[in-house]
């Protein structure tokens, strides 16, 4: 069969260095950090106190009152990029056949914020205070069903979750979907609220976050020797994804085409990637040849400021595109925004199109002493204006749950 | 609380809950025909009267308060109860006591205790 092609008529964005698709691209071409001390909790007794932590971010903006006061944050992030996405989109959903449009969203946490707030109430108030609301507030899929419900889309409604590829794994589904006609559309992309003080105590406890407390926005260094763990950051991005034809018809805003996507596991450990990056190397190709290029112009790496990430990726690169692999950018979102976890492949894939479309390469900032291990060029500190047609955002999820998209540029 | 402080602070909750001018609610107001509480509303609506008022209401009464005007008298008659008898609970408590002011209610299930003091 003919597979359909599939582009991009619209992106939104929240995250900690800018609210919205502009504010977003602007401090990432800028080399802006939106990494700050935490103050959504007292972080004082925590070994990091330090986050993405997004601010000016005011969810009545997006949503009624109403709605925002019964949705947990996780689903405001989706709730505000679903509406900015739409309206660059110029999609009129009065106008379409809801029956056609899907939702599919990543997540790695769901709710967990008003979760932790009703385990408290269980524990010190007793059973009885827990909140009617508590299931439907909580679900991970409460995110893509209130966007379903918010502009009655009726198609495929999802929610995928592995870990830190969830934002990555939904586009591509959602590609796939749309690809093989399932649907003709839908909104996609990733969100995660993980700044609650279980989650971070959880991710402490797991010795993988930063305690650069002293510099939040050197912390999240990328493929420095200096780099001691990842920054948590918090956020959310959603695309719109169409069949080309009809896009094109309706005269749609096309950003760019998405025409690869690759999925594999490392099948090798919960929260370690296989040293040599085999599974990396693996899905990279996978996406390559789905997008049936043999070479890439730039790649958005995972790139998490952890020892064992960078490493393990720069090798998979390596790996797969040889000695030609020191002449292709690459670079970090992260060391911007920190690990927004399962929103993060979501965010990068917004830094994607949009190095397509104004074909400038965002920098990963605070790389000033390349570790030896990370020998390529990452693009460091400023940002680099280059002739783009085609990239690749790579995503590694705890679990060992692998994504690789690739954009190509469009006219 | 006077009758008239219960029906105000009723009617401010059910018109942050349902996003509606305090005005459009009166004592008639039937809750599913004129305020349009659906199912699930009315068990949340429920809630946030058993946080504002302290107390517990039993599953069974909800569907006995229809409007505004019944839920004022309902909750007249449990706070005029809980003052006659202060050693009733209040629903942050433990004990989870059934405070129904109706007679025969089965008793609610107790709250989880926690050993440690932290």
């Amino acid at each position: 069969m003919n597979k359909h092609r599939v582009v991009v008529t619209g992106l939104g964005v929240v995250a900690s260095n800018g609210v919205g698709v502009e504010a977003f691209w602007q401090a990432n071409v800028a080399g802006r950090s939106g990494i700050s001390l935490i103050d959504v909790f007292d972080p004082q007794e925590f070994a990091s106190k330090i986050a993405g932590q997004v601010r000016g971010f005011s969810p009545a903006n997006y949503m009624t009152e109403e709605t925002a006061n019964r949705v947990d944050r996780f689903v405001h992030f989706g709730l505000a990029c679903a509406e900015m996405a739409l309206k660059e989109s110029r999609l009129e959903i009065a106008n379409e056949d809801p029956d056609r449009i899907g939702v599919i969203v990543g997540s790695g946490l769901g709710g967990l914020l008003f979760h932790e707030e009703q385990m408290v109430a269980a524990f010190d108030r007793g059973v009885l205070r827990v909140h009617p609301s508590a299931v439907p507030r909580i679900s991970p899929n409460a995110v893509a069903s209130q966007i379903g419900i918010r502009y009655g889309l009726r198609g495929p409604n999802l929610v995928i979750s592995t870990a830190c590829a969830s934002g990555a794994h939904a586009i591509g589904e959602a590609f796939r979907k749309i690809q093989y006609g399932d649907t003709d559309v839908c909104l996609t992309g990733g969100v995660e609220a993980p700044l609650t003080r279980f989650n971070f105590a959880a991710y402490c406890a797991l010795r993988v976050v930063s305690k650069r407390n002293s510099d939040p926005a050197g912390a999240s260094r990328p493929f420095d020797r200096a780099r001691d763990g990842f920054v948590m950051g918090e956020g959310g991005a959603m695309l719109v994804l169409e069949e080309r034809e009809r896009a094109l018809k309706r005269g749609a805003p096309i950003l760019a085409e998405i025409t690869g996507y690759g999925s594999n596991s490392g099948a090798h450990h919960m929260v370690i990637p296989d040293p040599e990056g085999r599974d990396a190397t693996r899905v990279m190709a996978a996406a390559l040849k789905d997008a049936g290029l043999a070479s890439i112009d730039y790649i958005n790496a995972h790139a998490t400021s952890t020892k064992a990430n960078d490493a393990a990726e720069t090798r998979a690169i390596k790996n797969l595109f040889g000695p030609a692999a020191y002449g292709i950018p690459i670079s970090s979102t992260k060391s911007m925004i920190g690990h927004a976890l399962g929103a993060a492949g979501a965010m990068e894939a917004v830094v994607c199109v949009k190095t397509l479309v104004d074909q400038i390469i965002p920098p990963t900032i605070n790389l000033t002493e390349p570790d030896p291990e990370c020998d390529l060029d990452y693009v460091p500190r400023e940002a680099r204006p280059a002739k783009i047609s085609n990239v690749m955002s790579n995503s590694f999820g705890f679990g060992n749950c692998n994504a690789t998209l690739v954009f190509v540029k469009t006219n | 609380m006077t009758n008239q402080e219960i029906e105000q602070k009723v009617k401010e909750i059910i018109a942050t809950k349902m996003a509606i001018p305090l005005e459009t609610i009166s004592a008639e107001s039937r809750l599913i025909e004129d305020l349009q509480v659906d199912s699930f509303g009315a068990v949340e609506l429920m809630f946030e009267l058993e946080e504002a008022f302290g107390l517990n209401i039993p599953d069974s009464d909800i569907e006995r308060v229809r409007s505004v005007k019944q839920i004022v008298e309902y909750l007249s008659e449990w706070l005029k109860k809980k003052s006659e008898n202060p050693g009733l609970a209040a629903p942050g408590e433990k004990a989870g006591i059934p405070l129904s002011p109706v007679a025969g209610e089965p008793a609610m299930s107790p709250g989880i205790t926690r050993e440690s003091g932290s």
